[in-house]
């Protein structure tokens, strides 16, 4: 009788133990937003530098990550940077930075040249480059060459 | 038999293969060898004819009968046939011959006046008198059919009540000795020793199906079953023309004709380009026939025609007109234009007289090869050039199974049938590369993507590494078409009742490839060039089934005159637009290359063209409802021809110019015009020895329902439709001059041509014209002299109107041409 209740004393403490473990296990993992490539469409907002801004709507901006370097490459399709200006421009903005967090991927970048019309365009250096990347929203700011940019935008 | 065909099929590929190769391996090459290619034009398939003849004895012949009828007729005409002074009898002569003509009509009455439609007949002493040596000769003097002078003979342009268009399918059919002429760049060929030409006017899409919805042209040339001898002629002009003619007609038997002849001409032509002071619309080339006619029976006739042709030439006396000043400037290109063209055709007809029946059977095959060259901007600007080498073969197959025509003493029969059954296919291979120069890179696509490009980086350019590219084109279009028809005759008492249909199978395609490649640099952020690719390929498949009824009454007067009510619908096929791929190649680079850049312009109008919408253009047709009549006065001394006639069209194709520096040109289809005119031809034999023919045509061609997306045209009268057409032959011929001559003729013809407008808009336009014509000849023995003139009054106008990158341009009619003619009969 002894022993039988010494098994199950064994046995809870085994399940206690168990469960306890589980527990502990779970609550270490950190939930990780996958580096998918993605693209997303939403608003870019360019401040003028005038005291006016310029909003391009549903621009799509696709981010392509590179895991062994840890860069991301940003691809703004047909985008337009000021209301006069009469032609739309595919621009690639190469060498971004990444960090993968528990909730977000967050994006850096400075002094970074974008490739546009094909080659280097120095005049539209990028630069404080800061934003985040979740699953489903993207939202960034930024220095287009004299000019700050914002964009808010959703997977696409 | 067969060992004749296969001998000519044999002849005729080897002749045409090397120059097929020679122009197209030449483009591939330098621009030095483009200049090399145009002075080499000049290869010759004469000989063609020498080879032909070795098998005379499987000959064939001409229609069941003709001969026999011609004889048999030549008491009818006016007048008679005649005796000359120096005992030779004129009516052994081919012009005797002419005054009765019969020739082997297909699916008409051999006269087509008392058949319920409009026609002209010229015979073949009318034909030389009035030198008329091509179809835009007969054209001037006929009413409402009108082929202005192109600037080459690649194409024809024909127009017809109102119908017609310059550049693809034709708005009248053509057949030469009933061998159906399919491809428009044909047309153009050399004629001698025609014995009759006709135009059938209004649709004949009944019998003889598409491209014939404003009529048909039939040539006929001398048949040696009908006449036997020889003819020589030599002619001299200024313009340092000259032509020479040789041909000769014999019988080897009762049963077999045979016939052979050749022509030769050159002209240095009569306007200069002022760019290197050289002749601008030379010409040289030639023709050869051979006739080889069989008849082992009474019943039986086998006719085999085998023809080779030859033109090479410069032309293209385009002037540059300022619609500021209204000043036409001299003609001034710099890159090499010219044309270079062989043809070849055999046809062979059967036909089978069965007592009351006729049963006739023709096939052909044809064989195009030509070679384009154009500075296409016409200006002293190295813009583009394009070359356009086609190659076609055709075969055809008609079959007639009809009741037979009765002579004019018997009684008609109650019921005249015709059954018929046609088959085609030809094959047409193209190449079009359109080789864009320094010039034209700059104006034509540097100059506008930069414009663009500047409004947002006013320091930045568009760069091209070569200074010349090519966009090369290729195409194959091969068609296939079939029909059966059928037309029934009642004669109730005075009255005929006329009443058919046929049914239209055609499938066509176009197998199209343009591709080209260069060498880009953006300079603000591009230090290398970049190479960029463009192409373009895709097939186009059509079918149409089209049912093409006729109707028509006729009241007989009798003694030839008589009235008529017709109704007829006409169908022209639809087709492919070749000359806009270069322009659409074009469009899509300079999208491409943008896009390759990652630049996109706002302006949607650069986008460039779709070329779905473009490719391809719809079928065109009409109903034609017209009255007439054919009457014969004293003695048939004075006949008269009228007919009035509504044209109901639509989807009428349209030649016409993109808007901007475009450089293509493109067929569209209107959406609905409608023309309204008259026909009134009348000839008298006024006294012994004086004829007068005058013949006018009155179209009233507007469009009822145009749009094309940027101006409505509605009211505006159809370009390139002269509203008049007149023509008018004075001869007074002395048939007896005791000894000095047999016969000395004075004729006087005159030709008035307008008013046409040149553009859908009606802006432009030739206002009416007038042509002074005149001849003298003189006849004795076997030789005759001839001293001739044309435009007499060196009457400037002009003949053809297009527009090229924007600019527009005139080909003037040619000044005054004179010359003499020496000729001899043996």
């Amino acid at each position: 009788m002894k022993i039988k209740a010494f098994f199950r004393l064994l046995l809870c403490s085994a399940a206690l133990i168990l469960f306890a473990a589980c527990t502990t296990g779970d609550e270490d993992e950190v939930p990780v937003i996958d580096p998918v490539s993605t693209t997303f469409m939403g608003d870019l907002v360019i401040d003028q530098n005038d005291g006016t801004t310029y909003t391009d709507k549903g621009v799509k901006i696709s981010v392509a990550y590179d895991t062994e370097n840890a860069t991301a490459t940003m691809i703004f399709y047909q985008v337009k940077f000021a209301e006069r200006m009469p032609v739309r421009l595919d621009m690639t903005v190469s060498g971004v930075g990444y960090t993968v967090t528990a909730s977000n991927i967050a994006i850096v970048g400075n002094n970074i040249v974008p490739y546009a019309m094909g080659g280097p365009f120095e005049q539209y250096t990028i630069t404080n480059l800061s934003g985040t990347v979740t699953g489903e929203d993207m939202t960034f700011t930024m220095k287009c060459g004299p000019y700050p940019v914002s964009f808010k935008g959703k997977a696409f | 038999m067969l060992l004749s065909i296969i001998s000519l099929l044999i002849f005729t590929i080897f002749c045409a293969v090397p120059a097929k190769g020679f122009c197209a391996d030449n483009w591939k090459s330098s621009n030095a060898a483009v200049e090399t290619d145009c002075a080499a034009w000049n290869s010759a398939v004469g000989d063609a004819v020498v080879e032909v003849v070795a098998s005379p004895g499987e000959g064939a012949g001409i229609g069941a009968g003709a001969e026999a009828e011609a004889e048999e007729r030549a008491g009818e005409s006016p007048g008679g046939a005649r005796e000359s002074a120096g005992g030779v009898p004129v009516r052994d002569s081919v012009e005797a011959l002419s005054e009765v003509a019969i020739v082997a009509q297909l699916k008409q009455k051999n006269d087509l006046r008392m058949e319920p439609l409009s026609a002209t007949t010229i015979r073949l002493e009318a034909l030389e008198r009035r030198q008329i040596a091509s179809i835009g000769d007969f054209a001037s003097n006929t009413p409402n059919l009108h082929i202005p002078d192109y600037g080459s003979r690649i194409t024809s342009s024909i127009y017809i009540r109102g119908l017609g268009s310059r550049m693809d399918n034709p708005a009248v059919g053509l057949y030469v000795d009933r061998i159906p002429y399919l491809n428009k760049n044909g047309f153009d060929s050399d004629l001698w020793d025609v014995m009759r030409m006709e135009v059938l006017r209004g649709p004949q899409s009944t019998l003889y199906g598409r491209n014939t919805i404003g009529g048909i042209i039939n040539v006929y040339t001398l048949s040696p079953m009908v006449y036997q001898g020889s003819r020589f002629s030599a002619s001299y002009g200024n313009g340092n023309t000259y032509t020479l003619k040789a041909s000769t007609y014999h019988k080897l038997g009762e049963k077999v004709g045979l016939s052979v002849g050749g022509n030769f001409y050159s002209t240095d032509g009569f306007f200069d380009n002022s760019y290197d002071g050289r002749d601008c619309d030379w010409m040289i080339g030639g023709s050869g026939r051979v006739r080889v006619v069989y008849k082992p029976n009474s019943r039986l006739t086998l006719d085999n025609i085998f023809t080779a042709g030859h033109v090479d030439q410069g032309g293209y006396a385009y002037s540059l007109y300022d619609s500021s000043t209204g000043v036409l400037e001299p003609v001034n290109y710099n890159d090499k234009s010219g044309y270079r063209r062989t043809n070849l055709s055999y046809g062979l007809t059967l036909d089978y007289d069965g007592g009351d029946y006729l049963l006739s059977s023709v096939t052909t095959w044809q064989y195009l090869d030509d070679c384009m060259k154009l500075d296409q901007d016409f200006t002293p600007k190295s813009m583009f050039t394009l070359m356009q080498a086609q190659n076609e073969h055709t075969l055809t197959q008609d079959l007639v199974f009809r009741s037979k025509e009765r002579g004019a003493s018997e009684p008609e029969r109650v019921w005249n049938w015709l059954n018929g059954a046609t088959i085609f296919y030809k094959n047409m291979k193209m190449d079009a590369p359109v080789r864009f120069k320094k010039d034209g890179i700059e104006e034509l696509i540097l100059t506008n993507m930069n414009n663009g490009i500047h409004t947002a980086f006013p320091d930045a350019d568009v760069l091209f590494e070569e200074d010349e590219f090519d966009i090369f084109s290729n195409f194959r279009s091969p068609v296939f078409g079939a029909a059966l028809y059928h037309q029934s005759e009642f004669n109730v008492g005075r009255f005929t009742f006329t009443a058919g249909l046929r049914l239209d199978y055609e499938h066509a395609e176009l197998d199209y490839h343009s591709h080209s490649a260069l060498h880009y640099r953006f300079t603000l952020t591009m230090p290398q060039f970049k190479r960029f690719e463009s192409e373009l390929k895709g097939v186009e498949k059509r079918d149409y089934i089209e049912p093409l009824p006729k109707f028509s009454v006729q009241y007989s007067f009798g003694k030839g005159s008589n009235l008529y009510a017709t109704v007829s619908r006409g169908f022209k096929a639809g087709g492919y637009n070749t000359q806009m791929f270069s322009d659409i190649l074009q469009n899509q680079m300079k999208s491409g290359l943008m896009a390759d850049l990652g630049v996109y312009f706002d302006d949607a109008g650069t986008a460039g063209y779709s070329v779905g919408e473009i490719i391809a253009y719809k079928p065109e047709y009409s109903w034609n409802y017209e009255v007439g009549g054919h009457f014969n006065w004293f003695d048939g001394r004075l006949k008269g021809d009228a007919a009035l006639f509504y044209i109901d069209c639509t989807d009428q194709q349209l030649t016409v110019f993109p808007s901007g520096k475009t450089t293509g040109r493109m067929m569209t289809n209107a959406g609905r015009t409608r023309s309204i005119g008259a026909e009134l031809s009348i000839n008298a034999n006024l006294a012994d020895g004086l004829d007068l023919g005058v013949a006018y045509g009155y179209t009233n061609a507007k469009f009822t329902k145009y749009n094309n997306g940027i101006e409505d045209f509605k009211g505006k009268y159809v370009p390139y439709v002269p509203q008049n057409t007149l023509s008018a032959n004075l001869q007074y011929t002395i048939y007896s001059l005791g000894r000095v001559l047999d016969r000395l003729s004075f004729r006087l013809g005159y030709n008035g041509v307008g008013k046409i407008y040149w553009n859908e808009a009606n802006t432009l336009n030739q206002n009416f014209y007038s042509l002074l014509n005149g001849a003298i000849y003189a006849h004795k023995g076997k030789f005759s002299l001839e001293l001739w003139g044309k435009n007499l009054t060196d009457t400037g106008y002009n003949a053809f109107y297009f527009v090229s990158v924007g600019n527009a341009f005139f080909s003037k009619g040619k000044p005054v041409q004179y010359g003499v003619t020496l000729g001899m009969e043996l």
